[in-house]
């Protein structure tokens, strides 16, 4: 097993690795947290000038606008601009908060002349209350030219109808490594099938929010609840040719982003508010227009072909896949082609054939973006439903297929030798792999062969039975990414350390706390954490593609290890001793043979600002992302469906995950819980519908549900340990892995009970029963 | 409740968070805007407007309420607890809210006020609840993070405590 860690190094570990209580849990339970719809209801109370930003919706799909009269809502008292395509910059861009240049199209402005999606803003009614801007907003007229709404991706592909110049087929990708065809050839069995996904919301209970104003010093100040606030002053920067310094973006606390506040989604309106008036502005989305103006997941048709030999030895895989990237392409292009990279090294142990074409396609519906998976989940549904067929064709078991083809540590994954989410082509070897381990340790604590035995029918009109998915993901994007940070030594020996990057509610801060705390010798309690404040913090590329914990931590623990020199060397000059004899622990250095004597590091930080040798003690770290980790899961879950009413009842559900080591073991846990909740959310009932026009038909937690605590399992969380040389203390991520075995280890149980497989998502009772009643 | 002008304002009365209040409110609005906007509670959030979240529950005369549900009227003559009124008068955390931070049930955060305020709620009609009723009796509010296990956690583990207590 490569990848194993000395355990004396593990022993001697204060804060690292260890259950902790996540530094901001005490101002969450007591409600006083300030996340960014929060700052909202502040700046109302602070800002006597606010003005408050409603949206006029368009009401159809596909659409130009011929005229917009506003002259009924400009009479309004108390309405004090109405902003329509006519008063934007004449600048296209993407809303997609990735590095420079984005991989993302730049196919739209602040406000459009033709409208792409149902529910697309057509303008903006600024005012002194809500209630003025919402009556206002009622006021005003729009007459469209209707143009025909294409919401099937296929239909579109073949439709002369375009949606944006140029064609409705935004992007096309068409990579292959080895001979595919020669595999197939070569193959004793051969199997290809067809599926197809739907669009999930990610329903954040925060819903967007901003707050712009030109601060006390004359800047733009926006701000907002966003993971990304260093790409959100870039591409503000960019539209409203604003300085990057007379610009600050900050983040509050996110209320949950998951993808959807990894772009930019409220800040340019508020923006262009307070451009154009000079006065504080806020704009949220109500939760019904949150559901039609954030993003969602892309839905994709995909189809899988494996060649494999008789002993289970798979030979080539080919993934095509065409993705529904709604009326603008943010995030299209690199979601689409995580469906085939971040999937198919999976079983690359010993095939080296692989092959991805996908199509990213424009439609009329609301525009898809990032969201946790992040086209993973698309392809990871697809190949593991197909590598279950495939073991039953075979008559193997399917854990066993896939510890046999599992990739392993060394290997080169052939895919990055072709193709790179940005653009850089950078050869990644697979350092750390613990996805053998998770499945062979998976079956025996599943006590899976035992299960396997048991007689399908339970009680009455229940049929039990069981599944397994595997998957990997990243931790960041190969050679595309920065992250950095600068730690300071506080008189008192605390430290504040800065990070780019945004807290989404996964716990970064608390994680990075402790790497800080760790690496300098000091307590958890003296690390003080400032974040998403391109003010106050130097460059990170934020907080998403799993990116986190390896990213921001490398770079912290980065700047921890630089201040830490200089704080022993400091206190060597102090104990007249050389720093290499010296070790820093919970807040005191030592000298290492004579650990009686020492001096707390309070003491010495005094002595640096006060002392007779003054210097400010600071560390920095920067670091690049070149490997992107892999980490790898394997979900076995056990279901029983009702035969009768065709409800799927998860019995058991048990996760084993390689996400390195793990630097806070409980909050990892939560991490893998959340995002497998969400994952039965997909599998089996949520789904955005749309009526002809676009539009969605169940925009409300009434109508589109999402998983309540009565409906979920326990789910058990188990972690293979590995030690991922690259990453801070061994880990490598955790945010994502979770969310793609969940719908493909649940349809293969569905299938193991009442012998249907379901190749379409959501799995709902009424799927179940009309295949039953078929059968 | 008197109606001070015609159009707009009324008169209440209330207890929050242990204070007694007497005030001059707009009547047309929801008892979350109250709370948040002219309290300036903001531990009480905003989720859907339409009851479906929880997110915004408050306990009103010692039982749950979805604050975005009921007019500002409906506080007049009533005991109302947010979660600000929960910790100690030394700021100390209360024993639910001591378990939520252990478990690890506290990711973002935006829905524990309301799942903290409903666990307190619960624990004082069912002081020892099943997993299973706490599970139930926690549904009505959303959380998109935890997946619900380590909250559940924090229920037993609030429930254990208080009961040596």
């Amino acid at each position: 097993m490569s990848g194993r860690e000395n355990n004396s190094e593990i022993e001697e570990r204060q804060i690292v690795g260890k259950n902790v209580i996540r530094t901001d849990a005490e101002r969450k339970v007591k409600g006083k947290t300030v996340f960014g719809f929060d700052y909202g209801t502040i700046a109302k109370r602070r800002f006597d000038d606010l003005l408050h930003i409603k949206f006029v919706r368009s009401t159809h799909g596909h659409s130009k606008i011929k005229e917009i009269d506003t002259s009924k809502a400009e009479d309004m008292e108390g309405v004090v601009g109405i902003f329509t395509h006519e008063d934007v910059p004449d600048v296209k861009f993407t809303t997609a908060g990735q590095s420079y240049p984005e991989p993302s199209p730049y196919d739209t402005k602040v406000l459009n002349e033709k409208i792409r999606f149902y529910g697309e803003p057509v303008a903006l009614v600024a005012a002194e209350s809500e209630g003025i801007a919402e009556k206002a907003a009622e006021k005003i007229e729009v007459e469209y030219e209707k143009l025909p709404v294409i919401l099937d991706p296929e239909e579109a592909i073949e439709s002369e109808a375009n949606i944006h110049e140029g064609g409705n087929v935004q992007d096309e990708i068409d990579v292959e490594v080895g001979e595919m065809d020669k595999s197939i050839e070569n193959s004793d069995v051969v199997i290809e099938r067809e599926f197809e996904t739907q669009i999930q919301k990610h329903c954040h209970l925060e819903p967007h929010a901003c707050v712009t104003r030109i601060d006390e010093n004359g800047n733009l100040l926006v701000e907002s609840t966003n993971q990304v606030v260093y790409h959100v002053r870039r591409i503000l920067s960019n539209i409203f040719d604003i300085p990057y310094g007379d610009i600050r973006v900050k983040s509050w606390e996110i209320g949950g982003g998951f993808g959807d506040k990894q772009e930019m989604g409220i800040e340019h309106y508020a923006t262009l508010v307070t451009v154009k008036t000079g006065r504080p502005a806020f704009a949220y989305f109500d939760r019904k227009e949150q559901f039609f103006l954030s993003r969602r997941r892309h839905a994709a048709k995909l189809k899988v072909r494996i060649g494999a030999d008789e002993d289970g030895t798979i030979n080539g895989i080919h993934i095509d896949a065409t993705s529904d990237t709604g009326g603008y392409g943010t995030h299209g292009t690199t979601v689409t082609s995580n469906m085939g990279t971040m999937t198919l090294p999976l079983y690359a142990k010993d095939c080296e054939n692989l092959k991805f074409t996908a199509k990213v396609v424009y439609t009329n519906k609301p525009p898809a973006g990032a969201f946790r998976g992040y086209g993973t989940v698309q392809g990871g549904f697809a190949l593991e439903c197909t590598i279950d067929e495939l073991a039953e064709k075979l008559g193997l078991d399917p854990i066993d297929i896939r510890v046999k083809n599992a990739i392993e540590a060394g290997i080169i994954d052939p895919l990055s030798k072709v193709i790179s989410e940005g653009g850089k082509i950078i050869p990644r070897e697979i350092k750390s792999c613990g996805l053998k381990e998770t499945l062979v340790k998976g079956k025996e604590l599943f006590d899976w062969e035992e299960k396997g035995k048991e007689g399908r029918d339970v009680e009455g009109s229940k049929r039990r039975g069981i599944g397994v998915a595997s998957a990997m993901k990243g931790s960041g994007v190969v050679g595309f990414e920065l992250a950095s940070s600068h730690i300071k030594l506080n008189e008192d020996g605390t430290v504040q350390v800065t990070t780019g990057a945004s807290d989404m509610g996964q716990g970064l801060n608390s994680v990075l706390s402790q790497i800080a705390a760790e690496t300098i010798g000091i307590n958890l309690e003296d690390v003080k954490m400032v974040s998403a404040d391109t003010e106050k913090t130097t460059f990170s590329m934020g907080t998403y593609a799993s990116s986190g914990t390896y990213m921001e931590g490398r770079a912290v623990k980065k700047a921890a290890e630089e201040l830490r020199g200089k704080i022993l060397e400091r206190a060597g000059e102090i104990m007249d001793e050389k720093p290499e004899e010296l070790k820093a622990e919970n807040g005191k250095v030592f000298v290492k043979e004579d650990p009686e004597r020492t001096i707390e590091v309070e003491k010495v930080a005094m002595d640096t600002i006060y002392g007779e040798k003054k210097t400010q003690l600071e560390g920095f770290g920067d670091v690049e992302d070149i490997l992107s980790p892999p980490p790898f899961s394997t979900h076995l879950v056990e279901v029983e469906v009702d035969v009768e009413t065709g409800e799927v009842d998860i019995t058991r559900y048990l996760t084993l995950s390689d996400i390195g080591t793990p630097i806070n073991p409980i909050a990892a846990e939560g991490q893998i819980e959340g995002a497998v909740t969400q994952g039965i959310g997909y599998a089996l009932y949520e789904e955005l519908r749309f009526d002809e026009e676009g539009r969605i038909e169940n925009p409300s937690f009434r109508n589109y549900h999402i998983p309540t605590s009565d409906e979920v399992p326990e789910i058990e969380a188990e972690f293979v340990k590995t030690h991922e040389p690259s990453g801070p203390y061994g880990a490598k991520s955790v945010g994502e892995i979770g969310m793609v075995p969940p719908a493909p280890a649940i349809a293969n149980a569905i299938y193991d009970a009442i012998g249907v497989r379901f190749r379409e998502l959501p799995i709902t009772p009424d799927k179940v029963l009309k295949e039953l009643k078929s059968s | 409740m008197e109606k001070v002008d015609k159009d707009d304002k009324i008169k209440i009365s209330f207890t929050i968070n242990g204070e007694k209040k007497e005030m001059e409110v707009k009547s047309n609005q929801t008892l979350l805007t109250f709370i948040r906007d002219d309290l300036g509670l903001i531990g009480t959030k905003y989720g859907c407007g339409e009851g479906s979240c929880g997110v915004c529950t408050i306990l009103m005369n010692g039982n749950p309420a979805k604050s975005c549900q009921y007019n500002v009227s409906a506080i007049d003559g009533k005991n109302i607890i947010t979660i600000e009124g929960l910790s100690g008068e030394d700021d100390d955390l209360h024993p639910i809210q001591k378990a939520f931070a252990e478990t690890g049930a506290v990711q973002c955060g935006y829905c524990i006020p309301g799942l903290i305020l409903r666990t307190k709620w619960l624990l004082e009609k069912n002081p020892s609840p099943t997993r299973e009723k706490a599970k139930r009796a926690i549904s009505p509010i959303l959380c998109r993070c935890t997946g619900y296990r380590k909250i559940i956690d924090a229920v037993m583990l609030a429930s254990e405590k208080m009961e040596v207590d």
